[in-house]
């Protein structure tokens, strides 16, 4: 059988690619709490 | 090749004929192609863009553009060149050359592929959209940011301004689905016995630019919502009678702006790892070395972006770090240059158009590396900031860096992918006119900006008209001198000297195993590494 047609690489590479969409998912949630955070943290001195 | 690939490969129907085969195709060779002539559209309409701005900057005063159209074609030419044209053309070298390198049938997820090019003419003509609708009645005021979008000015900028954001979104997306294509295929499709240190340089940039696609360009979306969220649902992220700051949106946008220098510029890094060695007939000098300095210019790139805001009003300890830290990118990135003048040494080279590009591309990267050494040091920054010294620097960065080395890619791998070699003698006085046109418009630019031009000014003072009228013939010689690519690239395609499997007496590495052009279907038998 060839690469392309291998069932389980075809498994393989849909979960890791559903591991790295998760990951920019979690970029672009945490983004807005983050860096609103981070402004304020530089803002107020580090306090 | 083996006889055994050969024969398999027979065995398979060929393309698609019609419309068909480029709307539907999963193939990775086609949508390399699809994205490169995509790519080199939008270097036209970017081009043209920049000429229209030197054009008007020939002269002082106002003679062909209204300030605000002007500062619309500032904004554009920006958004279209890096988005349109640099990153497309990066991901169809990607495309067309990292399954080929790694002996892989096609790229992990062929459809997913698909996708990832076809929302590109859809994000670039809603960019060109944000362009052209504030000509329509009602269609509200030109975009005047700049490709920055800094607030408060994107927040009162008219409906163009929606059709730009939506765009940004539209090719983040894309950037997303092709970096998560391309780290599955790297991870999961490499040849039986290839480990990660044994891959193609031009395969490890990838890699590391499409990481860093997936962390920053997240985080611009999520810039971008926020501002859209400012103009239209009542939010006050970046508006301050609402409680919010418009600094936290420079945050955000140079967090992702600054790596994206390194996004544009590593997959050229990449191919220079792949034309020096050949031309110079050696080895590639300090390979572990060379993903080192990769990996660490990505760290480190990550953890700079506001250098790109010194005169915000910073604490003194936060610009003394953001200072100490750019300043410490130039090693990894001297690093780098080191090891590719140490494979010309002692090599025998010969200049073929790809090595004279890449001999080009070290000389004025590292020119435009150091006008960066000087803008990272913040006193020195003060002066600078928002001059023409700054467009001549990130010019003297991305054309040599990213453009030049994608022009370098092109004539290395041009005959691969067609069959034919080009025309060497009309490539040499491309690179030449090219190459001499880029100096003579973008170095008159330093002394403007030390002697106080700002940048994105339609109108100047008289004292600095002579070096202007110099930029202005430089980009008009540079630009139609695109032309002249265009015309090698079409002859290219449509005949020449046929060209044999190892096009490059020097090349190294399983693209060069395959014929030229590669079948329709290639290494659908794994190919056997040599130990």
């Amino acid at each position: 059988m060839s690469p392309v047609n291998d069932p389980e690489l075809r498994r393989r590479n849909v979960r890791t690619a559903w591991l790295l969409a998760a990951f920019v998912l979690f970029m672009f949630l945490s983004s807005v709490p983050f860096w609103r955070g981070l402004f304020r943290f530089a803002v107020g001195g580090g306090g | 090749m083996s006889t055994a690939t050969l024969a398999h490969e027979h065995e398979h129907h060929g393309p698609p004929t019609g419309l068909k085969r480029w709307l539907f195709s999963t193939n990775h060779k086609d949508i390399g192609t699809m994205y490169l002539v995509f790519a080199l559209t939008m270097l036209f309409f970017g081009g043209a863009s920049a000429m229209l701005i030197r054009a008007e900057l020939f002269m002082p005063g106002l003679q062909l553009l209204e300030p605000d159209l002007y500062n619309n074609l500032v904004t554009n030419h920006a958004l279209i060149m890096i988005f349109g044209a640099v990153m497309p053309a990066a991901a169809g070298l990607a495309n067309w050359m990292i399954p080929l390198m790694i002996g892989a049938p096609d790229m992990a997820l062929p459809r997913m592929n698909n996708l990832s090019f076809w929302i590109l003419p859809a994000a670039g003509t809603m960019l060109i959209l944000s362009f052209v609708v504030p000509f329509f009645p009602e269609g509200g005021s030109q975009i005047n940011t700049g490709w920055t979008l800094y607030p408060p000015l994107s927040i009162q900028v008219g409906m163009s301004m929606d059709f730009l954001i939506f765009a940004i979104h539209l090719l983040g997306i894309s950037s997303v689905l092709a970096s998560i294509n391309i780290i599955v295929t790297i991870f999961n499709m490499r040849a039986p016995g290839m480990r990660m240190m044994e891959m193609p340089i031009f395969v490890w940039t990838w890699l590391v630019t499409a990481f860093l696609l997936i962390l920053v360009v997240p985080v611009l979306a999520g810039g971008v919502t926020m501002l859209l969220f400012d103009r239209h649902f009542g939010t006050s992220f970046f508006n301050a009678a609402g409680g919010g700051d418009p600094v936290l949106f420079q945050h955000l946008f140079w967090f992702f702006g600054h790596p994206e220098v390194y996004i544009l510029i590593l997959p050229s890094m990449g191919v220079l790892a792949s034309v020096i060695p050949t031309f110079a007939r050696k080895p590639l000098f300090g390979y572990k070395s060379l993903v080192g300095a990769m990996l660490a210019i990505a760290t480190i790139g990550m953890v700079v972006w506001a250098h790109h805001q010194y005169t915000i009003g910073m604490s003194l300890g936060a610009v003394s770090y953001f200072m100490i830290g750019t300043i410490i990118i130039s090693i990894p990135v001297g690093l780098m240059i080191f090891n590719f003048i140490a494979t010309m040494w002692r090599g025998s080279m010969t200049f073929e158009t790809p090595m004279l590009f890449a001999v080009g591309i070290i000389l004025m990267f590292t020119f435009g590396g150091l006008t960066g050494v000087m803008l990272a040091v913040v006193p020195a920054d003060m002066q600078y900031h928002d001059s023409m010294f700054v467009v001549a620097h990130f010019h003297y960065v991305l054309m040599p860096g990213a453009v030049f080395g994608l022009f370098a890619g092109v004539f290395y791998w041009l005959p691969k992918w067609t069959g034919h070699m080009y025309d060497e003698r009309l490539a040499k006085t491309f690179f030449w006119v090219n190459v001499i046109s880029f100096n003579v418009t973008f170095f008159p630019q330093h002394f403007l900006g030390l002697a106080g031009m700002p940048r994105r000014i339609v109108d100047y003072n008289m004292m600095f008209t002579e070096f202007n009228v110099v930029s202005s013939i430089g980009a008009l010689v540079f630009g139609l001198s695109h032309l002249l690519l265009l015309y090698i690239i079409i002859k290219t395609i449509r005949g020449g000297q046929q060209a044999n499997s190892r096009v490059w007496e020097g090349a190294r590495g399983l693209e060069w195993e395959l014929p030229s052009p590669p079948p329709f279907h290639s290494w659908t038998v794994a190919p056997a590494l040599k130990g």
